[in-house]
């Protein structure tokens, strides 16, 4: 008799600690789960920043001072006939570059063409209809002229969209 | 003789209850202090996306002209601070006011149907408030990029924002 209670209350102690470890486990787990999260969505973010300021894209000293995260755009122009040679360069299936402001809406889904730009809203340079579209705010800078016929640097605000399968 | 063995198997019974509540009391408190330690670990505002856009906000170039130039917002806010007047003859804070604003209104497009449902930008220096901007509502969730202390010699100038989801 003494021996089937201890049993008992044996399996009652087991149980209560095996729910009690699930309940840790299960909280613990979901903090993980959302941590992961921001990691992929921080390493996405990262990736654009890093495409921005690679040499094909970047602005360097060209504009007064060097900025991070800086692209320009004239150099994207003159990259645009020679984007498939980049295709597979940078493991991305996407990538476009658009002007958040100044954005005239009648020019927002304008794609840019050495005829049109800057008057523009947006340059493709790897068009895409499927995968994850990662957006980061960066500059967009441009040389540009002044009505005194002055060049001057002109930095907008903008954002580069990578999409990547994954 | 059988009542004084009924009686010890029911005190027997008793311990054994009394054994299984304090190891129930037991580790409900570690589960209590457990909870409490996970929940308190407050959520990261700092993002990695509101800090980008900090930051390239700063070095948009603005249409006010100061000395022959087209001024960056970082510059802009400086010449605000110690009341400049651009080339055009418009206050230089009234443009930063204009500009920030419509950088606001275009990059975090807020209200009730987007995800993003307000924002606020400030513009402090030790002089007192420069600029401040909001928009939509103020809620619990919320994502900001660290202070941005502009390198100015005239002021200690510092930016924040913060968007509300």
């Amino acid at each position: 008799m003494k021996i089937q209670q201890m049993a008992f209350m044996l399996i009652a102690v087991t149980l209560f600690f095996v729910i009690a470890g699930l309940f840790i486990l299960v909280i613990n787990f979901s903090g993980v789960k959302q941590s992961a999260k921001l990691i992929d969505e921080e390493n996405a973010l990262t990736l654009v920043s890093k495409i921005a300021d690679s040499p094909e894209f970047s602005c360097g000293n060209a504009f007064d001072q060097p900025l991070t995260s800086c692209i320009d755009t004239d150099k994207v122009m003159a990259l645009e006939n020679h984007i498939q040679d980049y295709r597979n360069f940078w493991g991305i299936s996407g990538l476009q570059i658009a002007w958040v402001y100044p954005n005239n809406s009648t020019l927002a889904n304008t794609s840019c063409t050495t005829g049109n730009y800057p008057a523009c809203g947006k340059i493709t340079l790897i068009p895409t209809s499927n995968g994850t579209g990662v957006p980061n705010f960066v500059n967009l800078c441009r040389r540009e002229i002044d009505n005194n016929s002055i060049p001057y640097n002109q930095c907008d605000l903008g954002k580069v969209i990578v999409v990547y399968n994954g | 003789m059988v009542e004084i063995k009924m009686l010890n198997k029911q005190k027997n019974g008793q311990e054994e209850m009394v054994g299984f509540a304090v190891i129930v009391i037991l580790v409900s408190l570690i589960l209590v202090f457990f909870l409490v330690f996970s929940l308190n670990t407050k959520p990261q505002t700092n993002s990695y996306e509101v800090s980008s856009f900090m930051q390239s906000a700063l070095h948009y170039t603005t249409a006010c002209q100061i000395n022959g130039n087209y001024v960056s917002v970082n510059d802009l806010i400086s010449s605000c601070v110690q009341n400049e007047t651009c080339s055009n003859q418009q206050n230089s804070c009234d443009i930063l006011n204009q500009t920030l604003s419509g950088i606001m209104d275009k990059s975090w497009p807020s209200g009730q149907n987007f995800p993003v449902k307000g924002y606020n930008l400030t513009v402090i220096s030790n002089f007192g408030n420069v600029l401040s901007i909001q928009k939509g509502n103020i809620t619990a969730t919320y994502k900001g990029a660290p202070p941005e202390l502009l390198p100015t010699s005239i002021a200690k100038i510092t930016v924040y924002v913060t968007i509300y989801y």
